[in-house]
């Protein structure tokens, strides 16, 4: 596990990591940046699709509830209206659509973020959440020293074996 | 600290980003003297709700004949404040979410303030269509629950829109607020030791920052943002049609969505410079909310107030063109009548005074930027009034014509609607991040130069 | 018209309401069930009496309906010949005094320190003995008896039981007397009676001044009248009815014209119309024999000459006179006591016989023979007279029964202080007022309703009281009081009116009244009979009296001028309180008056001209002064009068505190004269009165926001039409519009249909909702708040039709408004838990118990019919009685509103179920049609084309209120006709 001061490190660290073949590194960062994202791979989200499916849903049931309680009371008219008047149930669907819609992109993202943590156990560091990166690379023992000193080479302040 | 925009930019991105961590922690720290003036607004607000908390009690008791209400003014200074909280309550969004997919980039210091501002306007919104109910015991009907009696609600009435657009509001505003909180929460926890650290550890959800989660975060907080945005401008074309789709002169007409959102973006930038002018003074972080920022406030105030008139003038033209007797008579009542000096009143307040930001001068002057913004609040509860009353108090119907006036306990409620809404807001502003870090680093990293390497 | 059923009912029962006498007076915190139930009380059931309204001497047939014993609500007797199953909003409010909370609970006798101390009754009974016996050695007439009109029984047992007491002082008293009239008649024909009025039949009529919608005479039979003539002669381009007064009575709102001469010279536009009659030689031929003594009589009086005196130009005058002989036949009725009482009273009451007479209208429209019974009530001068002997100490005993002198006679007679000066003043009031605060004892009598009896208004028609529930309190009827006090004093008093109680006593009188008294059981059946149709009907023929000469009588100088002096004082008799006696019937306060809309009040009609002119406005207290006495109330200005003409309605400032009357405004009559200068005859007027402006505004709560349009109003919402349009079908200037197909009633679909042109604005069928659906009066406060829960309201619209010189147009337009049962009703979708919803029988249903009071529903109703329940509303002790079983009880916090007397839909039903027939039209009849005098409401079934109401709303004249809403109401309003109505508004 190393830990950086500059980002610029951080990202030839990475290439370096890549240039000696051993994949699988996990970087972190105190705030959000494209350039150690695209570096690091992490490039796609499974929250956007969770989130789709929780509007659809959403809206569906809106719907099918609404028509079911209307349809408890087949003779309650209100201001010679049909008993099921779509332009109000659209209004309740969206609403509806845009709250589940909401409730399942934050979940996916509570969930698929708990995956992204698993096997990063003791890397972290208090000043990753401040001004500095990290970089944890699985490897097998013999080479830690090694690789360490690359670490060190591309500017990493420090370096510890988790 | 100075007032020129951004200090920490001019310093190399890590000690720009420590010195962000550090000014920012500050504000959860409360020491003599602005620890006194925290407490002591925050106890005072406590009282005054109370005190309307007794009242509601009281009104509860004995029934709403303690209101100035009157058949046919069925409707008053509740609905009114109703309109007006979730008013306030869209700038938030607006500042947060639209500007965020806008990528306007100066939105970054406001959003934290705006956000907690939202939750805080729509919780205190929300007490409204409940206070005003004849059985307010009862209130719990408006909510489609399964019963012995197979009894559900009208989802035709306005009312079931209004209850499910506001409460789904909410808990999205909410969790927009929270996740944009997390990184944050997680910097607090790295930096605090016993049982704030406890409690922090929990708000962070276990955030370490890999560039997976940030993946993620970000995915999730566009779509969050996506989804407010739309919501936005849905919520209040709601709450515009509690009234459009009524058949009352002054109510029934179709510009009232696109007009009702308009003010209500415009009454909640404004209350947004009333809590953050005096704010970036209490929290000492003059140094991130500049006065750059306000300055844009102010810029979009202007436009608003701009659509708002034009909102007004149509509105007031087709009243004329439709040849709607009773709508022009309503009309010649509003201006004329006897709530003729709020109409007059709301036009001088949102139409004339907002322009005065026209000028470079007073936009970049924090004392007047206040002064108006309580103006243009002002103006902004006059409007809804003649809207909600002035339409009732003059129907079809010259027989039932009804002047309608609030009672001091009406009033005492109100006051008491301002203090709840100052009391959460001041608690939840002094113990989060009031300005988001993960966010500002962010920009610091995006604007620092690259210094070539392969990427 | 009430359910057959319930007719039925009261034949069957009639025979056991004697029990009701046997049957334990039930306490009225215990509902049931009795121990030993009378047969006719079913728990839950309505029992209904047949009785006699007796709230004035008009004498309306009334059916009392009873729930478990107690008196929830009257209505008309449709077998009566006066009223014909209808009442006025005071006949309706009568329930209200049953329960009268300031009512007597027991006898009183005034101790040392002259507190009223309860007394029982033997005791009260023996002491009223003593001190007749006492009265009696003081020699004859030493006793007085001040009462309200008697016929039957009562008549009799009163005077033998004071000829037993050596006295013939006996005087009926009532405020409004018609000595005029009487005298007139003895002067014209010979003949001292009223005659009967038979307003249906008359084609033109020209009232001077009498207010015969609201208290003239018989208010309910003539409402009724003038109804159906006002249908009869819809087309008529001239109209019904031309009002000849200073000031417009709610008669005259409703009239078609208006001529208003000077103030007091009303009897010289008779006399000019009659001149006109005789110039022109259109007499009718029935009239040739007087033609030449009239001539003579009438021959000063040309229209050119009284021109100057009545401020009427002669071309006006010769028009009314044309018309009034063209239309035969017609009727001239004179002398009303707001209108027209004053020193030519009786001239003018000559005048229209004269007119009459020369239409050909006696024994036609106007007919002698069966007289009336006010004919026997005492005149202003027996009452002075009596007052002077009272004051000389000639009176040693004064008992007053029912009448409140004190209060309704002009202070100026100085009755107050006469009475003070009699030793002991006995009163068999049933409540307090002025007149038992100066009494000794107090021995109160039965509510009418309560009582046995019988009065007869007119000759023929023989109406019957009898007790529909078990007395309240511990009162006694005055009948038995009378009975048991004779046979105390002495033995020649008691053989005078024998041993017996006094219901047997009206029974045997009443046999003895019958065919076929000899015979037993002819007597009970008839006594049968009576008692389910509420009396003994036989039709009376007129008589076609000669005239006798008129000409001295006629004696008025026709260019006098009335006494100078700035402005005229009218006392005018109240709708509502009549002349104060009912004032403290809470309905009656709250139900806004017809003429002004103002509630809980009192206040002073000042022409709008005249206030400019004295700088005053709406709400000024102002202060009316004359030679007698001054007032202070509140202004209301009130273009319906001549500038020089201030008007103020009788009935306020009862000095008695009691709940709703006591201390509210100031008593009208305080500027009254004793009797008109230079005539016997009691005045209703003060000539050279001052006004000024003495105070600040007050608050006058006015429950209609606007009479008049204004600029920031839209077209009045009542509309009119021109008689020669009447029948021309209008195409709908908004044709239904429908995104969704309609839905439809399957059995019924209710519906309301109301003529404008009959409504007279009277407000019974307010009082009747209020007293059926158990309405909550939310008192003076509250109402001032514009709080009040009326579910049906009369507004009042006022329409201007040019005036054509001195003939003006009142056009008024009153319009019943209650919940339209929209077929697509705005007030439904907009609530969120379907507390409110479309019945499938075409109501507008409220769900109370779901009602959670967002109050939408009410913002969102176009008519604001709806009404919200601000604060708990009680009923004080024992008014909660009179609630109506059948209607729920609404609680804090939720909306009502107008349901068509859903439970009266649902009663017709089940009643026509367990008949076994389908329902029929006119089974249901909600409780605002039941009692409409002008039978201008009518209700029913929309589905069937053949229903009254279907009829009804397909005549050309029906629109609905507001229709460019499409609301689709299921009510349809008739327009009513005014003369010269411009074309449709809008």
């Amino acid at each position: 596990m190393a830990i950086f001061e500059r980002r610029d490190d951080l990202l030839a660290a990475i290439a370096e990591t890549g240039a000696r073949r051993v994949g699988g590194a996990t970087a972190f960062a105190p705030a959000f940046d494209e350039r150690i994202l695209r570096a690091a791979g992490a490039t796609d989200s499974p929250v956007a699709s969770w989130t789709l499916a929780g509007g659809i849903a959403g809206a569906a049931s809106a719907l099918a509830f609404t028509v079911w309680t209307i349809r408890q009371w087949p003779t309650l008219v209100v201001s010679g209206k049909p008993l099921i008047p779509w332009p109000p149930l659209l209004i309740i669907a969206f609403e509806l659509m845009i709250l589940t819609a909401a409730a399942a992109a934050v979940i996916a993202f509570l969930v698929s973020a708990r995956r992204a943590r698993r096997g990063t156990r003791g890397a972290y560091d208090p000043s990753l959440s401040d001004a500095r990166f990290g970089l944890l690379i699985p490897c097998e023992p013999a080479r830690a020293a090694e690789i360490g000193d690359a670490m060190t080479m591309c500017g990493a302040v420090t370096w510890r074996i988790v | 600290m100075s007032d020129e925009p951004g200090a920490v930019q001019a310093l190399p991105v890590p000690d720009a980003m420590r010195r962000v961590t550090r000014d920012v922690l500050a504000t959860l720290e409360w020491r003599i003297p602005s620890w006194l003036a925290y407490w002591g607004a925050v106890g005072l607000c406590l009282f005054v709700w109370s005190i309307a908390a007794l009242v509601w009690a009281y009104q509860i008791y004995t029934g709403l004949h303690i209101t100035g209400m009157l058949h046919p003014v069925m409707w008053g200074a509740y609905i009114t404040s109703f309109v007006f909280w979730i008013g306030i309550a869209h700038s938030g969004t607006l500042i947060s979410a639209i500007l965020f997919l806008l990528r306007a980039h100066w939105r970054t210091s406001l959003a934290r303030a705006a956000e907690t501002m939202t939750i805080v306007a729509v919780m205190t919104a929300g007490i409204f269509p409940i206070l005003h109910l004849g059985r307010a015991w009862l209130f719990y009907w408006l909510v489609p629950y399964p019963n012995e009696r197979g009894l559900w609600v009208n989802f035709s009435s306005p009312l079931i829109w209004d209850a499910t657009a506001v409460g789904t509001y909410f808990v999205v505003s909410f969790l927009f607020w929270f996740l944009a909180l997390i990184p944050d929460f997680a910097a607090v926890r790295d930096r605090s030791s016993g049982w704030k650290r406890w409690i922090f550890e929990r708000l962070a959800l276990g955030w370490t920052g890999t560039a997976a989660e940030w993946r993620h975060f970000r995915t999730a907080y566009t779509l969050l943002a996506a989804l407010i945005a739309v919501l936005v401008v849905s919520v209040h074309s709601i709450v515009s049609w509690d009234f459009a789709v009524a058949v009352v002169p002054g109510w029934h007409s179709t510009i009232f969505a696109p007009y009702f959102v308009v003010g209500a973006i415009f009454s909640g930038l404004a209350m947004l410079l009333t809590l953050m002018v005096p704010g970036r003074f209490l929290l000492e972080i003059r140094d991130y909310v500049t006065i750059d920022h306000l300055e844009n406030v102010a810029k979009l105030l202007v436009a608003m107030s701009l659509l708002l008139t034009y909102s007004y003038g149509s509105e007031m033209f087709f009243a004329w063109y439709r040849g709607d007797p009773f709508e022009r008579a309503q009309w010649v009542f509003r201006a004329g009548g006897g709530y003729a000096p709020l109409f007059w009143l709301t036009l001088l307040c949102n139409s004339v005074a907002p322009l005065a930001f026209l000028s470079r001068r007073v936009r970049r002057n924090t004392t007047a930027l206040f002064a108006l913004s309580i103006v243009i609040n002002v103006g902004m509860w006059s409007e809804r009034f003649v809207i909600v009353v002035a339409s009732l108090a003059h129907e079809y119907n010259a027989y039932s014509w009804g002047t309608y006036r609030p009672t001091v306990f009406e009033w005492t409620v109100l006051a008491g609607s301002a203090a709840w809404f100052l009391f959460w807001f001041l608690l939840l502003i002094g113990h989060i991040p009031a300005v988001p870090m993960a966010e500002t680093k962010e920009r610091l990293l995006e604007t620092a130069p690259l210094e070539g390497v392969p990427a | 018209m009430i359910e057959r059923r319930q007719f039925l009912k009261t034949i069957g029962i009639s025979g056991s309401a004697a029990l009701l006498e046997q049957c334990a007076p039930t306490p009225s915190h215990e509902l049931i069930p009795y121990l030993v139930a009378p047969d006719d009380v079913v728990p839950g059931v309505a029992a209904y009496y047949a009785t006699t309204c007796r709230e004035c001497p008009a004498g309306c047939g009334a059916l009392v309906k009873t729930m478990n014993g107690r008196i929830t609500k009257a209505e008309g007797n449709p077998a009566h010949p006066i009223g014909r199953g209808r009442l006025c909003v005071r006949g309706q409010a009568a329930v209200q005094s049953v329960y009268n909370p300031d009512r007597f609970r027991t006898p009183l006798l005034r101790d040392a320190h002259g507190v009223f101390q309860p007394i029982s009754w033997p005791d009260a009974e023996s002491l009223l003995a003593a001190k007749l016996g006492a009265a009696m050695q003081g020699g004859a007439d030493r006793v007085a008896w001040i009462g309200e009109l008697l016929t039957g029984a009562l008549d009799t047992l009163t005077s033998t039981w004071l000829a037993a007491l050596g006295s013939r002082r006996r005087l009926f008293y009532e405020t409004f007397d018609y000595e005029p009239l009487v005298e007139a008649g003895a002067i014209a024909f010979g003949r001292r009676e009223v005659p009967r009025y038979e307003l249906d039949r008359a084609g033109f009529i020209v009232s001077f001044g009498a207010e015969f919608l609201e208290t003239w005479l018989s208010n309910v039979e003539f409402t009724g009248a003038y109804a159906r003539a006002r249908r009869r002669q819809l087309r008529d381009p001239e109209g019904t009815l031309l009002v000849v007064a200073p000031r417009l009575s709610l008669t005259g709102l409703n009239a078609d014209a208006w001529i208003a001469p000077r103030p007091g010279s009303e009897a010289l536009v008779a006399l000019a119309m009659a001149h006109a009659i005789v110039a022109d030689g259109v007499a009718h031929s029935s009239a040739a024999p007087y033609v030449r003594g009239i001539a003579s009589a009438v021959a000063p009086y040309a229209a050119e000459r009284v021109a100057r005196a009545t401020d009427v130009d002669a071309a006006t005058i010769r028009r009314a006179a044309r018309r009034f002989v063209a239309a035969r036949p017609s009727l001239a009725i004179g002398g009303g006591v707001g209108g027209t009482s004053d020193r030519h009273a009786v001239q003018l009451e000559l005048a229209c016989l004269l007119l009459n007479v020369l239409a050909g209208n006696i024994g036609e429209t106007i007919g002698y023979g069966a007289g009336h019974a006010v004919d026997r009530l005492a005149t202003r001068n027996d009452m002075l007279e009596t007052t002077r002997t009272m004051a000389s100490g000639g009176v040693d005993v004064l008992l007053v029964h029912h009448a409140n002198p004190v209060f309704t006679l002009p202070p100026a007679v100085g009755f107050a202080d006469a009475i003070s000066r009699v030793p002991f003043v006995v009163s068999f009031a049933g409540a307090p007022d002025e007149t038992t605060d100066r009494a000794h004892l107090v021995l109160p009598d039965h509510h009418f309703l309560e009582s046995w009896g019988d009065y007869a208004p007119r000759a023929g028609v023989a109406s019957l009281l009898q007790p529909a529930a078990a007395p309240l309190f511990d009162t006694r009827a005055t009948g038995d009081v009378l009975i048991e006090v004779a046979n105390q004093i002495t033995a020649d008093t008691a053989r005078a009116v024998g041993r017996t109680t006094w219901a047997d006593y009206v029974r045997s009188r009443w046999a003895g009244g019958a065919a076929a008294a000899n015979d037993q059981a002819a007597a009970a059946a008839g006594w049968q009979d009576a008692l389910a149709s509420g009396g003994r009907f036989e039709a009376v023929d007129a008589v076609r009296p000669a005239l006798g000469d008129v000409a001295r009588a006629l004696a008025i100088d026709p260019d006098a001028q009335e006494p100078a002096g700035p402005f005229t004082f009218i006392a005018c008799p109240s709708t509502h309180f009549y002349d104060g006696r009912s004032a403290n019937e809470s309905w009656l306060q709250e139900v806004p008056d017809p003429i002004t809309k103002i509630a809980w009040g009192d206040w002073i009609e000042i022409h709008p001209d005249a206030a400019r002119r004295l700088g005053i406005v709406d709400g000024d207290v102002v202060r009316v002064t004359s030679a007698h006495g001054r007032i202070e109330a509140a202004a209301h200005l009130y273009a319906g009068m001549r500038p020089d003409v201030i008007a103020m309605p009788l009935g306020y400032g009862r000095l008695r505190s009691s709940r709703h009357a006591g201390a509210r405004g100031s008593n009208a009559a305080l500027l009254l004269p004793p009797t008109a200068a230079g005539s016997p005859h009691a005045v209703w007027r003060a000539s050279g009165v001052r006004v000024e402006r003495t105070g600040p505004r007050r608050v006058v709560i006015m429950l209609q926001a606007h009479v008049a349009s204004r600029e920031d109003a839209a077209p009045p919402l009542g509309k009119i039409v021109d008689p020669g349009r009447a029948d021309a079908r209008e195409p709908p200037q908004h044709p239904p519009v429908d995104l969704f197909p309609p839905h439809e009633h399957r059995e019924h679909r209710w519906g309301m249909a109301i003529d404008l042109n009959s409504c007279t604005g009277c407000n019974a069928c307010v009082a009747a909702c209020y007293a059926e659906n158990n309405i909550a009066v939310v008192g003076e406060q509250f109402c001032g708040q514009g709080r009040e829960m009326s579910w049906i309201r009369i507004e009042r619209h006022a329409h201007t039709v040019p005036s054509e010189s001195s003939l003006h147009r009142p056009a008024n337009v009153f319009l019943p408004m209650l919940c339209q049962q929209c077929d697509e009703a705005p007030c439904e979708s907009v609530c969120p838990v379907y507390a409110t919803y479309h019945n499938p029988e075409g109501l507008n249903a409220q769900v109370y118990a779901r009602c959670i009071g967002t109050r939408f529903c009410s913002n969102n109703c176009p008519y604001k019919v709806r009404r919200f329940n601000w604060a708990r509303y009680g009923w004080e002790a024992p008014l909660g009685e009179q609630l109506n079983p059948d209607v729920t009880v609404r609680s804090a916090g939720v909306m009502e509103k107008c349901t068509f007397c859903v439970q009266r839909i649902q009663g017709a039903k089940r009643a026509a179920r367990l008949d076994g027939h389908l329902l029929r039209d006119g089974d249901i009849v909600p409780a605002c049609a039941q009692t409409c005098p002008a039978e201008a409401i009518v209700f029913g079934d929309l589905h069937d084309p053949e229903s009254r109401v279907s009829r009804a709303a397909s005549d050309p004249r029906g629109y609905h209120v507001l229709e460019e809403l499409n609301t689709r109401p299921a009510i349809t309003y008739l327009r009513r006709s005014v003369p010269g109505a411009p074309g449709d508004e809008r």
